[in-house]
């Protein structure tokens, strides 16, 4: 049955709930994050285009909520900003390469927050760039140029090891295609 | 010469984002460039960790959350069932219509098996027509060839359609009818052969659609337009007849 799975909301929930931990960084925030989501979805029905992407429509929903609330909590995130919460991996190797996995974690949470999320979106979630773009509105050049400077980021993280990834060096990497906000 | 490898290249391998030509393209390029190779493993490398992070299973959601999740998959699948179902129903209603317009306008020949009951003046049609065949084999019968539409119209106020030019009236007589009078016209209509052009008036106002109905011996197409009731009757081809009765019809309108 085709028309189950297009609308399988249910089925959903685990990209949802990911996206949102990624971009929230806090598992109870996450939680009602997806919960407002849902919530908007339903009022926002209509909005959906039948033979659209679901998965897009419903992530994008959750960007936009996720934005809204950002807005009205600045001060809560900025507390949050030094958290680099932990998810448990599936099953944790070798102890080194357990470290070095949540190396990367660390890294990817520190991300500025367009670039977690174009990240979550194309290397986790396994988004199109195009899929991706639509999903957070922007320019499938834009997109590609916050991909870009993730990575370079997360390679600085690696290694320089303590240092901000923020304030790690300019990557070498040329921002291809359209410029970023 | 292949494209040159450019940075979106890299970038969108790393995604898997390319075509399987260009891959090779792009692992070509970085196995003579060490220097872009270990960047795009490292990058390969922070993905399949991301993902790996990513994969552990989450707990069960909230109960709440189904519940809002279950309510939108609900309404999603509930709008796309009428969605479809506005579709179908706008199929039907233009069938319908069809059916409708097709019946009513006569854009088509109705199917004679379908057709109800012909009305009586149906009947003294087909018996006029067989009084015109025997008046034409009848040589102490005169045949009035002249026809005059305006005339008969004045006299009997019976409205006559104009007759396509390769017809010739070879009979034009007036009869007393149940309703008032009734106009008989025999024609020679081409191919055709000969066919009468019955006209009465009718009991109650009605708008029929050219109707074939089917006798022993002819065919007679039958259409009403207000007070007025037509059949075009003759032993030719029905379908012929009926193209013939349409066009009349429409004169009249």
């Amino acid at each position: 049955m085709n028309d189950a799975t297009r609308t399988d909301v249910i089925g959903l929930l685990g990209p949802l709930r990911r996206y949102a931990r990624s971009l929230t960084r806090d598992e109870s925030q996450a939680e009602d994050l997806v919960q407002d989501t849902l919530v908007r979805a339903y009022e926002r029905k209509g909005s959906f285009r039948t033979g659209g992407s679901l998965r897009g429509w419903l992530l994008s929903i959750l960007h936009n909520t996720f934005i809204d609330h950002r807005r009205s909590h600045v001060a809560e995130f900025r507390r949050l900003e030094q958290v680099a919460f932990l998810i448990d991996t599936a099953a944790p190797p070798e102890q080194e390469s357990r470290v070095r996995l949540q190396q990367v974690q660390n890294a990817f949470m520190s991300l500025p927050d367009e670039q977690r999320a174009a990240l979550h979106l194309v290397a986790i979630e396994g988004l199109s760039y195009q899929e991706a773009a639509n999903a957070l509105k922007i320019p499938v050049g834009t997109l590609m140029s916050r991909l870009a400077r993730a990575r370079a980021a997360l390679r600085g993280f690696e290694a320089g090891a303590d240092v901000q990834p923020s304030e790690a060096r300019r990557p070498s990497l040329r921002v291809v295609g359209g410029s970023d906000a | 010469m292949p494209d040159p490898i450019t940075e979106a290249d890299l970038l969108a391998y790393i995604d898997d984002q390319l075509d399987p030509a260009r891959r090779i393209e792009v692992e070509e390029h970085l196995a003579h460039d060490p220097h872009a190779a270990v960047r795009v493993m490292a990058d390969l490398k922070d993905r399949d960790a991301l993902r790996l992070l990513h994969a552990a299973p989450l707990p069960r959601p909230a109960e709440p959350m189904l519940v809002a999740a279950d309510r939108l998959e609900r309404a999603l699948g509930w709008q796309e069932f009428r969605l479809k179902f506005r579709r179908v129903a706008a199929v039907v209603a233009l069938v319908g219509f069809g059916w409708f317009a097709h019946g009513q306008v006569g854009l088509g020949i109705t199917d004679s098996e379908a057709s109800p009951k012909p009305p009586a003046f149906v009947e003294d049609a087909l018996h006029s027509h067989e009084t015109s065949l025997l008046r034409a084999r009848m040589v102490s019968q005169p045949e009035v060839e002249d026809y005059d539409p305006a005339e008969i119209l004045a006299e009997t106020g019976i409205r006559l359609p104009s007759l396509p030019e390769d017809w010739q009236v070879r009979d034009a007589q007036i009869f007393p009818s149940r309703y008032g009078h009734s106009i008989e016209i025999a024609i020679d209509a081409g191919e055709l052969g000969r066919v009468s052009l019955f006209a009465a008036q009718a009991p109650a106002f009605d708008v029929i659609a050219p109707m074939p109905a089917r006798f022993d011996k002819a065919t007679a197409v039958y259409w009403q337009t207000g007070q007025l009731a037509y059949a075009l009757t003759g032993n030719g081809s029905d379908k012929a007849l009926e193209r013939a009765a349409l066009r009349l019809s429409r004169k009249l309108q």
